[in-house]
C-alpha cells in the first residue's frame, strides 16, 4: 500500500509537518466530527474535507496551532455548510431510542446513544454551538468566533438546543455560569448606544 | 440520572476519536479534487461568457422588445443596521433553508459605478481616515470614519466582516450567501445577496477601489474572481493570487507570499527573498507590498492571531527588502503594534497602535514626514487603516 502523496511540487519539509499535524491532530478532530455527524465514515469525510483546505493554506499557516484552529473552524463551517445544502435526513424527535431501565454500562451506553441520538436532531447550527461549548469548552466568545457569528446569536443556539435537549432529558446536568462581560463587549454596546442616541 | 451533559459528549465521542484511514492521504487527494473543479468552474464560465456576447450581440442586433433580468441590486446602505435578533420560540432563522443554496455573484448585466477617480499622491493626510477596529477576543469589527470632529462608526461587523475601500465609500460585507458590496455615500444601489466568503479568502480592495477580489463561499470548490466595480466585468484570477492577494501599492500587481504579477497572470515575479520567509517558521504571511515590489511588510505568527483561525495578515511586524530578505528600518520610530499602507507613488502611511492611541504619519517615498495625527482608538485591540484616498 502507497503512502500519501501530495501534489506535485510540495516542499517536502511542508508536506511532513502537515503529515506530522494530521497524526496529532486527527482523533480530536474526529471525535468532535463524530458528534455533529453521529456516523464515523461521515466524521472521517468531515476532516479529510477540512484538512484539504487546510493543506491548501498550509503555506499560510505554518504553525501547528493556528493550523488546527483554522481547521476546526473550516470543520465546523462546512458542517454548517452542507446541512443548509442538502437537507439531511435529520433524526426527529419522534424517533429517539426509548430511554432504558438498565443500570450499569449497559444504561450508560443507552444514555449515550440517546443523547447523541437527540443531539442529532437539532439543527445543524445548534448542534455545532452546543459541541463547541460543551464538548470542546471553549467560552461563548470563543465558539461565536469559529462559528463566525455574534455572541449573542451563539447564545441564543445554545439556548435553543439545550431546551431541546431538556425535553428528553431533564435530569442532565446542563447550563454554564456566565462570562463577565469582556471589555470589547463593553465598547460594543457603548458605540451602540452613542449611534443610537 | 445527574450525568452532565459534558461527560456524556465525552463519552460519545471517544466512539469516533480513532481514524480508520490516513487522513493526510484523503486530504491531498480532496485537496487536488477542489483546484480541479475549481479549474473546471472557470473553464465553465469561459465559455459562457463567450455564448453570453454571442447571445448578446444576437439580441442587439434583433429588438429592443426583450425585458432582461434585473440585476442583484437591491437599494441599501440606509445607516449602520444591526444584526437582528429577533427570535421566536423554537424558530431558528437559520432553519428552513433546506435544499440546494447556491450562493451567487453580482448579474453578469451589471455596469458597474463608474470610476472611483480617489488614488493620488498624499502630500497630507486627508482630513477623513477609515479605521477598521477589531477585537482580539472575537470577531466584531467596527469601521469608524475620523475627521476633525472626532470618530463615528458607520459601518458595524461581527459576521458581516466589513472591509472598506481606499476612498472610503465602497465597502464589502461578507456574509456567506448574503454578502453585500455598497456605496457609504448612497449614491447608486449596492449588490446584495451576493456570495462572499469571510473565512478563506476575505475579499481584498485595489488602491484605486475600482476592484474586488472576490471568493464565493462552497464546501464544494473555490470560485474566486476580481469584480471591476467601474465596469461590472468578472474575470477569473490566476490560481496562485486568488485567495485574499495583496494589492501592490499601485494596484498594478497581486501578490501572495512569495510571488507577484498581474491581475491576468502576466509579468510574474518571483521574490528572491521568498525562501528565507518560508522557512521563518514564525512567519503567516505578507501584509503589504510597495508599489515598485521591492519592500514589504510581514506579519510574524502570535498566539492570539494564531487561535482565532484566522489567516488575513494585516500588521508589519517586519518590513523587508523583498530582493534580499533583508530587514529594513521604518523611516519612522514605532513602538505598539504596527500597520503599514503602501502608496501609489512609493509613500507610506504608517499606523503605530499603543493602547488606545494610533499614531498616523504621512512619510513621502524619500522618507520624510509630510503629515502626522493621532486617532483615539479606545479599547479596540486592532486598528487597520483602510480608507485613505478620501475628500
Amino acid at each position: 500500500m502507497s503512502g500519501p502523496t501530495a501534489p506535485s511540487g510540495a516542499p517536502p519539509t511542508r508536506q511532513t509537518e502537515f503529515e506530522d499535524f494530521v497524526r496529532a491532530r486527527s482523533g480530536a478532530l474526529c471525535a468532535a466530527a463524530y458528534l455533529l455527524t453521529g456516523d464515523r465514515g461521515l466524521a472521517e469525510d468531515l476532516v479529510q474535507d477540512a484538512l484539504a483546505r487546510t493543506w491548501r493554506s498550509w503555506k499560510r499557516l505554518h504553525r501547528t496551532a493556528n493550523a488546527e484552529a483554522y481547521t476546526r473552524r473550516t470543520m465546523y463551517h462546512l458542517h454548517v455548510s452542507r446541512w443548509r445544502r442538502r437537507k439531511v435526513a435529520e433524526i426527529t424527535s419522534e424517533e429517539l431510542p426509548e430511554r432504558a431501565d438498565e443500570s450499569g454500562d449497559e444504561s450508560e451506553t443507552a444514555l449515550r446513544v440517546a443523547v447523541h441520538a437527540a443531539l442529532l436532531s437539532l439543527p445543524a447550527n445548534q448542534r455545532a454551538a452546543i459541541v463547541l461549548r460543551y464538548f470542546e469548552d471553549h467560552t461563548e466568545a470563543s465558539a461565536a468566533a469559529i462559528l463566525d457569528c455574534p455572541v449573542t446569536t451563539l447564545r441564543s443556539r445554545v439556548q435553543r438546543g439545550l431546551r431541546r435537549l431538556r425535553r428528553s432529558f431533564p435530569d442532565l446536568v446542563l447550563g454554564f455560569a456566565e462570562a463577565p462581560t469582556a471589555a470589547w463587549e463593553r465598547e460594543f454596546e457603548h458605540a451602540r448606544g452613542e449611534s443610537n442616541e | 440520572m445527574n450525568d452532565s451533559i459534558r461527560e456524556v459528549l465525552q463519552g460519545i465521542a471517544s466512539d469516533g476519536s480513532a481514524p480508520s484511514d490516513d487522513l493526510a492521504a484523503g486530504a491531498y487527494k480532496r485537496a487536488r479534487r477542489i483546484g480541479r473543479q475549481r479549474m473546471a468552474v472557470v473553464a465553465g464560465l469561459a465559455v459562457v461568457a463567450v455564448a453570453a456576447v454571442s447571445v448578446g450581440g444576437v439580441a442587439l442586433a434583433g429588438m429592443n422588445d426583450t425585458t432582461e433580468p434585473p440585476p442583484a441590486i437591491n437599494p441599501t446602505t440606509e445607516a449602520p443596521t444591526e444584526p437582528e435578533e429577533t427570535f421566536q420560540e423554537d424558530e431558528d432563522p437559520d432553519e428552513g433553508q433546506g435544499g440546494e443554496i447556491d450562493c451567487e455573484r453580482p448579474a453578469s448585466d451589471w455596469s458597474g459605478w463608474g470610476d472611483s477617480d480617489s488614488m493620488r499622491p498624499l502630500t497630507e493626510l486627508p482630513e477623513e481616515l477609515y479605521v477598521l477596529l477589531g477585537s482580539n477576543e472575537m470577531p466584531l469589527m467596527q469601521v469608524h470614519r475620523y475627521d476633525g470632529a472626532g470618530n463615528e462608526y458607520v459601518i458595524e461587523g461581527e459576521t458581516y466582516r466589513p472591509r472598506i475601500a481606499p476612498d472610503g465609500n465602497r465597502y464589502v460585507t461578507a456574509m456567506d450567501c448574503s454578502g453585500g458590496i455598497n456605496l457609504l455615500d448612497d449614491a447608486a444601489e449596492g449588490l446584495a445577496s451576493i456570495g462572499i466568503d469571510s473565512m478563506y479568502c476575505t475579499p481584498s480592495w485595489s488602491p484605486d477601489s475600482n476592484f474586488v477580489t472576490i471568493t464565493t463561499p462552497s464546501p464544494d470548490f473555490d470560485d474566486r474572481y476580481l469584480l471591476n466595480l467601474e465596469t461590472g466585468e468578472q474575470t477569473e484570477l490566476p490560481e496562485e493570487v486568488s485567495c485574499s492577494p495583496v494589492w501592490s501599492g499601485d494596484g498594478q500587481y497581486l501578490v501572495d507570499f512569495n510571488v507577484a504579477m498581474r491581475p491576468d497572470g502576466s509579468d510574474r515575479v518571483d521574490f528572491p527573498a521568498a525562501a528565507t520567509w518560508s522557512t521563518d517558521s514564525e512567519l503567516p504571511g505578507l501584509s503589504g507590498v510597495s508599489a515598485d515590489l521591492g519592500r514589504a511588510c510581514l506579519q510574524m505568527y502570535d498566539a492570539e492571531y494564531g487561535a482565532s483561525g484566522h489567516i488575513s495578515p494585516w500588521r508589519c511586524d517586519k518590513y523587508v527588502d523583498t530582493a534580499t530578505g533583508e530587514e529594513l528600518e521604518l523611516p519612522v520610530a514605532t513602538e505598539g503594534d504596527v500597520h503599514v499602507v503602501f502608496l501609489v507613488d512609493g509613500a507610506m502611511i504608517v499606523g503605530d497602535q499603543v493602547g488606545d492611541r494610533l499614531d498616523v504619519t504621512l512619510v513621502s517615498a524619500s522618507g520624510s514626514v509630510l503629515d502626522e495625527r493621532v486617532l483615539d482608538v479606545g479599547t479596540w485591540t486592532t486598528a487597520q487603516i483602510e480608507g485613505y484616498y478620501t475628500g
